[in-house]
């Protein structure tokens, strides 16, 4: 019985946003069973962004570094898997017999599942060295990330050989590893499948969070030169955080070339790492509810507009991207710390006003028991 | 690779760095006065360039009046922004990123949405080849080379020489000591925003006959702006003067020996290597700040 009430003192002490996760979780869960195909194959998609956010507030909300180039991770995870499958199944356009020798692990399924993920941990490994043992901070980390993905971009599209240019390279979807076409699963099953990865990377993620590795990162975000004093390496927490963060969205990247189908040099430029910014911003930082509530509202909104306007104006993306545009501003100026952020801080305000009045209540009948007692 | 060639590359390579310095020199002003990264600033240049078109090639008026015209047009928008959006964000790092971001996008969509997809093009307003032994430029680029380091000159005069420029600088040192002396603050930050925007607006305008003019002007330009001001610093100008020369020289004699896209990867490297051992940018003030 006691056991009984502490767990649920435990399940009521749970911020609020934990609720949310639980619900956002129900309704990803029987969302596929009341929605067409199309609908279903657009979710995965959506699904996979979310991972990507997630790993951008694990690096921005909770460490404070604000990567507008995140995409680059994303992409080279991406990238990897089409590749492989491109040179697997011998696409139209490869005209190359072998792969140079930094890519051969991509001339196996598995090696090239591996080499999403490792690759892009490579990356933010190596600009994190440099970035992180010098004493760059604040904004000149994300102006050097945005250049790089404005290099990035450049260098996919030059690159034809491997990346097929602009128009991007087709993959067998909706399996995880391999390239078979018989290994293919349906829409439906394959939604669980990257429903599952984004609950396992959301689970690394609040064990990250609320491990001692998290608390001194959320210290690196508040306060980098206090913690130096107490005797931390600010810079080794930085760099581990961004490989992990480079990993889970190199792991994104494979999932959402897998449910889409293709990859094109957009999915590593600056279009869409601002467009995680904006995803995150919107959701609320530090708390990877808001990240993935971003997410989901936005991408459904986006969609569900698209086809409802698409009759009327061909051209929906660009009011849609102004709406954005708007919506930013209006988020920064009157909730800048994003919806979820601001449910949990309405939360707190009335727990905290609950305590007060139960101590102040406290105070007065103890006030009254002595004077009673003073009396007889 | 014969020594002609290797001079031409230099060259235009030189010519290149005067233009990058123009186009940067709003933002580094807006973000050494004001510790403010104005992300809208490579849509400043798209608005500045499509200035041009509509005053300089449909209504005719003279090119150096359109360039007036276009830096007092941006300057007075640049005005209005501040008042409006970027005066509520003042020390909020990620919060002006996201502000001037969401600036940003609506500018660029509303170029979209007004004046289509289609490219325009701007004459060149001296449309002569100057040589010298065997080395070729276009003339309009040397008035480039001209008019970017009258910005220069007349910024470092603004700053060094006036009192508004004395305010500006004794706001960025000590704002509290600074409004204790009586100067109104804002007023200062609103001219230091403006004369950002009105430069981003006239280097529009100057670059504009040199590129197609489309909504997407402004991200072609993004990268470049953006590496010169994190390699220059925010400092000192001259950090920015150096930078855009090592920047754009790198890359015309890169692209001269290869293409540019590995151009552009070996200088993003030479910059975060640079920045490794200079984190405050090329030229920083001696003593402490």
């Amino acid at each position: 019985m006691e056991n009984k009430k502490n767990i649920l003192d435990r399940f009521k002490a749970l911020p609020v946003n934990r609720y949310l996760d639980l619900i956002v979780l129900v309704f990803l869960l029987v969302f596929p069973l009341f929605c067409s195909n199309y609908w279903v194959y657009v979710m995965s998609g959506i699904i996979a962004y979310m991972i990507f956010a997630l790993s951008l507030d694990l690096l921005w909300g909770y460490t404070g570094l604000m990567s507008m180039g995140h995409s680059v991770l994303f992409g080279a995870g991406g990238y990897m898997v089409g590749i492989s499958c491109a040179y697997i199944s011998k696409a139209g356009w490869v005209d190359f017999d072998r792969l140079p020798w930094f890519l051969l692990p991509l001339s196996s399924e598995i090696g090239a599942f591996l080499m999403a993920l490792v690759l892009p941990a490579l990356i933010s490994l190596m600009i994190g060295f440099f970035m992180f043992s010098g004493k760059i901070k604040g904004v000149f980390f994300s102006l050097i990330t945005l250049a790089l993905s404005g290099v990035a971009e450049l260098f996919v599209i030059n690159q034809s050989k491997y990346t097929h240019g602009n128009s991007g390279i087709s993959v067998i979807s909706r399996t995880v590893i391999s390239n078979s076409k018989e290994a293919r699963l349906d829409d439906f099953t394959f939604y669980y499948v990257v429903l599952a990865f984004l609950i396992l990377a959301y689970i690394i993620c609040l064990m990250i969070v609320n491990s001692r590795i998290g608390k001194v990162l959320q210290a690196v975000r508040e306060n980098e030169e206090r913690l130096t004093f107490f005797g931390y390496k600010p810079s080794a927490f930085k760099l581990l955080i961004y490989t992990i963060s480079g990993m889970i969205a190199g792991l994104a990247g494979v999932l959402y070339v897998r449910t889409q189908g293709n990859i094109n040099s957009s999915a590593v430029g600056i279009t869409l790492a601002t467009l995680v910014l904006v995803w995150v911003a919107i959701g609320g930082r530090g708390n990877l509810t808001g990240a993935m509530v971003g997410t989901l509202v936005l991408q459904i909104a986006e969609t569900k507009l698209n086809s409802v306007f698409s009759g009327i104006s061909a051209d929906f993306t660009q009011y849609w991207k102004m709406v954005l545009g708007f919506l930013i501003l209006l988020i920064v100026f009157t909730i800048p710390k994003g919806i979820v952020g601001t449910i949990i801080d309405v939360q707190q305000k009335h727990k905290d006003r609950r305590q007060k009045e139960k101590i102040l209540l406290r105070e007065e009948t103890a006030y009254h028991e002595e004077s009673g007692k003073h009396i007889a | 690779m014969n020594a002609s060639l290797i001079g031409q590359l230099l060259v235009s390579g030189m010519c290149s760095a005067f233009i990058l310095l123009l186009t940067s020199l709003g933002l580094v002003i807006i973000m050494g006065y004001m510790k403010i990264v104005n992300l809208a600033h490579t849509e400043m240049l798209m608005s500045g360039a499509f200035i041009c078109y509509y005053l300089y090639a449909v209504l005719h008026i003279p090119f150096v009046i359109t360039l007036i015209l276009a830096y007092l047009i941006c300057f007075f928008f640049g005005m209005l922004l501040e008042r409006v959006i970027i005066r509520h964000f003042y020390g909020k790092m990620s919060e002006t990123l996201l502000a001037t971001y969401g600036i940003s996008i609506i500018l660029k969509q509303l170029a979209l949405i007004v004046f289509g997809k289609s490219y325009k093009q701007v004459e060149y307003p001296v449309s002569t080849v100057f040589h010298m032994g065997s080395i070729y430029i276009e003339s309009y680029k040397l008035i480039l080379c001209a008019i970017s380091m009258i910005a220069l000159a007349a910024t470092l005069i603004l700053i060094n020489k006036t009192t508004m420029g004395l305010k500006i600088r004794s706001t960025t040192q000590n704002r509290t000591m600074t409004e204790c002396l009586g100067i109104d603050t804002r007023k200062v930050d609103s001219i230091t925003f403006s004369h950002g925007m009105g430069l981003a607006g006239l280097a529009g305008a100057a670059i504009a006959p040199l590129t197609a003019i489309t909504y997407s002007l402004g991200e072609s330009w993004l990268t470049n702006t953006f590496m010169n001001v994190v390699m220059g610093g925010v400092s000192s100008l001259f950090g920015t003067v150096a930078s855009s020369f090592i920047i754009q020289e790198a890359i015309s004699l890169i692209s001269g020996y290869s293409n540019s896209v590995t151009a552009q990867i070996v200088v993003l490297i030479i910059v975060i290597a640079i920045v490794r051992f200079k984190p405050e940018g090329l030229f920083t003030p001696k003593g402490r700040r």
